[in-house]
């Protein structure tokens, strides 16, 4: 009874037959490469698998499982850089950073759990692989930019570097760009090289409640818009419709079941609590407002970031839209106006988060023309593996695009053999 | 400087090549007279200079793409070009080749404050952008020392930098969208007025591309509304390593300023001389710290920053007051490269990063080399990132200096290298740095860069012999051995 139990718990993707590769040396890296190139089999790359099922789902022979790759090489604090292998946890490099007063500036978001993954447990390879950002993107940009170098083996079976340790670096093509989010589909990182930056002394937010009744999207909007365009450095800039706000696990943002604006300051405590005081007077006009201390505006932006309050349900397709952001809430009404779903807005209204009810394959050219009047992007970060194996989840479909994006994937893996598939429908 | 050979069968066709272009532009967007294509030879590093076969001059994007397209089909080479203000000959044309000036795109099409970006024509300059929008609060941040006259797509190709980088990041990091052109003619876009988040991030791998990647025909950056005050700090120090010491400190605290700038001794009294900024002249290190942001921030981080530099050593400390008196400490670092020009009759500036931590040790070294080379050499720093810009004195009219001051910088270069820094922080490799690319890669990582290369341009017809010390074929490049091993640098043929 127990083997049959133990077996039932398990998913389909977890009970592999697939041929397993564990590597701890790069040179077994090239090996299983080079294996694989005279076999003609593909492989599927991954860390700790928080987020495999992030892309396409991958048709691969085998297995290729970096998880070893676990140390921390290098930390220098004075030089503003960490140095790991991929397999290294992101949230034992930030506890590391955290002693040394510093963090990585894009606030890394904790996307397993998403996923149905325990928190905490996602690999830095895979933070840079999906080229992932928080709330603080709109100010300290994604991976792709603090990304300094890198070594790898190409699916050619070659290992080759880029970039180094020091920012400011124009000596060839810099690579390090197009590794961030490239989710495996270039090559195998071996090391990476990310810059850290000192932990902001201080961080506050202010939370604006608006008015129960009408939909406040469009005023939230302006009011982001305001604060961003200001020149107080204001570093988090979110807005959660009323529909929402009772999925949070906070008790600040659940409580009075209004929809809310919240805005994050962050620098030394003089300076974060004068423009906390400019901001708040800008907000009070609208409504209630409340400010948020150091700890609670932490939870505050990791449940944003996180996309906490669309990971209790991960059987939800969730979409990640990006538009400009002063349009946020006219793409906001119009997407709700074609499909029943719940959705919050970041950066400033530059990104929204948007639960749908159900999948049906009408929404994606729906949400493709929604999207694309405004020229911004649509991806299906969560769905069915069968649902994403049916579309091309990036949906980049900008003339031109797809073709280079396939001239570059051959460029470092001629025979297609890291996660096919992965970026774009195959053939 | 050995370039690709010129091809006789395109230089026969000159007049035929002439004239087809002239089909695709106004009649004066075509200069073939040699009086006239004489302005095109070189950019701003002179040393190198070349003739090209012709220059055009399109004003639209389906121009450059028929160009494009043409050149493409007839196997003709292209060198794009800004406003040749760039130091690394990233620009410097070829005898069979086209240069492609984008000059006459110098329109900004769109000021979107709403979604805090504007659109501008490539041949935009990159102050143009900032005196757009000024006058509602905004500027642009990114501001290399020549924003007076370089232009943003120039600023894309090279990722240029400048003194606020530090703060708010490289070209890469303020840039949202493009419109380019690739070789086949195509038109790309990429980006828009949103942060991309999927897909390859074609936006971050074209900047920095220095030209072998596509034309850039439009550019969408972010701007900034500009800070409340700005504030600078001017440090003396009677040694180079306390002044780097001050600075590992100030970042150590956890104060990442604005800019951060460093003069050596010899750069502080040439640049004190031509611009009487009132700089101290006892002194062997001079620090200018920049601050910006609220008033109150900018207060209390002053105050932080004299505790530092007075226990760091500091011999002289002054804050500025006045906004006038901040542009006075920064009218010396400014003026730098024309003061030692007034010292030196010619000069090289060079353009290494290096780890922070080794900038006593590398300066050092570099006083050795100046003694085993026998030129002097002035030192001017971007001290927050580590980039260093060494200036090279020499003649050029006394037999063997040039040659005796391009080995000296070829030393320090491979220095940087050695100590964990990059031959190139901001100026590119152009055709300056490129026979030194093996130093800092190997020859599988140059290879795997252009095989990059042959994604977007399998004729290697865009700027061929820039940046690359050996040009290699796409179909040799394409080729799959399974080798196992690190490969070496081999002795590689030069151009």
């Amino acid at each position: 009874m127990f083997i049959v139990g133990f077996f039932l718990s398990l998913t389909f993707q977890d009970f592999e037959i697939m041929q397993h590769n564990l590597p701890s040396t790069k040179d077994e890296v090239i090996q299983i490469i080079e294996t694989a190139l005279k076999t003609q089999s593909s492989l599927e790359v991954v860390c700790h698998k928080t987020k495999r099922s992030y892309g396409r789902p991958v048709d691969a022979d085998q297995l290729l499982d970096m998880k070893n790759f676990s140390s921390v090489i290098n930390y220098e604090p004075s030089e503003l850089y960490i140095q790991c292998q991929p397999g290294a946890k992101v949230s034992d490099l930030s506890n590391i950073l955290d002693q040394n007063k510093q963090c990585f500036a894009f606030e890394p978001p904790d996307w397993g759990p998403m996923f149905g993954s325990k928190a905490g447990s996602g690999s830095v390879g895979a933070l840079v692989a999906c080229n992932l950002a928080g709330s603080r993107r709109i100010k300290q940009g994604a991976t792709r930019d603090h990304l300094l170098g890198f070594h790898a083996i190409s699916g050619r079976g070659e290992e080759f570097k880029s970039g180094g340790t020091v920012v400011k670096n124009v000596a060839g093509f810099d690579l390090s760009k197009l590794m961030a989010g490239s989710l495996g589909t270039l090559a195998v990182m071996t090391q990476l090289t990310i810059k850290v930056v000192p932990k902001p002394e201080k961080a506050r937010s202010i939370l604006l409640y608006w008015p129960k009744g009408k939909s406040s999207d469009h005023p939230a909007i302006k009011v982001m818009t305001q604060a961003l365009g200001s020149n107080y450095e204001v570093s988090g800039a979110s807005h959660l419709p009323q529909s929402v706000v009772h999925r949070s696990k906070l008790n600040f943002v659940n409580a009075k079941n209004s929809a809310i604006t919240a805005l994050r300051i962050e620098g030394p405590e003089p300076s974060v609590e004068a423009r906390c005081t400019a901001l708040r007077r800008i907000l009070i006009k609208f409504g209630e407002t409340e400010e948020l201390h150091t700890s609670n505006s932490l939870k505050l932006w990791k449940e944003i970031s996180d996309v906490a309050i669309f990971s209790e349900d991960t059987s939800r397709p969730l979409w990640r839209i990006m538009v400009p952001p002063a349009f946020g809430a006219d793409i906001g009404k119009k997407v709700l106006k074609s499909m029943e779903g719940d959705l919050f807005y970041d950066w400033g209204g530059g990104q929204i988060w948007l639960a749908s009810e159900s999948y049906q394959n009408a929404m994606v050219p729906k949400l493709f023309e929604i999207v694309n009047a405004v020229g911004g992007e649509v991806n299906l970060v969560r769905g069915s593996k069968k649902v994403r194996s049916e579309i091309d989840v990036f949906m980049q479909k900008k003339p031109g695009i797809l073709e280079l994006t396939r001239k570059i994937k051959k460029a470092f893996d001629p025979e297609e053999i890291l996660n096919p598939g992965r970026m774009y429908p195959p053939g | 400087m050995r370039m690709p050979e010129p091809d006789n069968a395109i230089l026969d066709h000159r007049s035929e090549i002439i004239a087809k272009l002239k089909s695709f532009v106004q009649a004066d967007g075509v200069i073939s007279e040699e009086d006239a294509i004489r302005a095109y030879e070189c950019d701003a590093l002179m040393a190198y200079r070349q003739l090209p076969m012709v220059v055009v001059l399109p004003e639209t994007t389906q121009q450059v793409a028929a160009i494009l397209r043409y050149c493409y089909e007839q196997n003709i080479k292209i060198v794009p070009r800004g406003a040749g203000t760039g130091l690394s000959g990233g620009a410097l044309p070829l005898a069979d080749g086209v240069t492609l000036g984008l000059g006459k795109f110098n329109r900004i099409k769109e000021i979107d404050f709403e979604n805090r970006c504007v659109v501008a024509q490539p041949g935009v300059t990159n102050l143009g952008i900032t005196q757009a929008v000024e006058s509602d609060g905004f500027y642009y941040a990114p501001d290399p020392s020549s924003q007076i006259a370089c232009s943003i797509g120039g600023n894309v190709a090279e990722n240029s930098g400048g003194v606020h980088c530090l703060k708010y990041g490289l070209t890469t990091n303020n840039l949202l969208g493009l419109e380019m052109v690739l070789m086949s003619g195509e038109v790309l876009r990429i980006g828009g007025k949103h942060l991309v988040a999927a897909g390859y991030d074609l936006l971050g791998i074209i900047t920095g591309s220095e030209g072998l990647l596509g034309v850039v025909t439009e550019v969408t950056v972010r701007i900034l509304k500009k800070p409340e005050t700005a504030r600078a700090l001017l440090l003396g120090f009677n040694s180079l390593e306390t002044s780097a010491e001050c600075v590992a400190e100030i970042i150590g605290k956890g104060i990442i300023p604005a800019g951060m700038e460093m003069m050596d001794k010899k750069s502080t009294l040439a640049t004190e001389e031509f611009v009487n900024a009132g700089y101290p002249l006892d002194v062997e290190a001079l620090l200018i710290v920049e601050l910006d942001g609220t008033e109150i921030e900018v207060s209390h981080l002053i105050k932080q920053i004299e505790v530092i530099a007075s226990d760091a050593g500091a011999t002289s400390i002054r804050v500025s007051h006045s906004e006038e008196e901040r542009l006075n400490f920064w009218s010396g670092r400014k003026n730098a490269f024309p003061a030692i020009g007034r010292i030196s009759p010619d000069y090289i500036c060079m353009d290494g990063t290096i780890p922070r931590k080794k900038l006593s040790f590398v300066l050092k070294k570099i006083t050795e080399l100046s003694d085993i080379h026998g030129l002097g050499c002035a030192n001017v720093f971007h001290a927050g990132d580590g980039n260093l810009h060494p200036l090279i004195l020499f003649d050029a009219n006394k037999p063997g200096e040039l040659e005796r001051a391009e080995k000296f910088g070829a030393d320090i270069l491979k220095l940087c290298v050695k100590v964990g820094g990059v031959l190139t922080g901001e100026h590119g490799v152009g055709v300056e740095k490129r026979d030194l690319m093996g130093e800092m890669f190997t020859e599988a990582d140059l290879k795997q860069q252009q095989r990059l290369k042959c994604a977007f341009d399998p004729r290697q017809l865009l700027n061929p012999g820039k940046v690359y010390p050996k040009l290699h074929r796409c179909a040799e490049l394409g080729k799959l051995h399974v080798h196992r091993g690190v490969l070496p640098f081999s002795h590689i043929p030069r151009f």
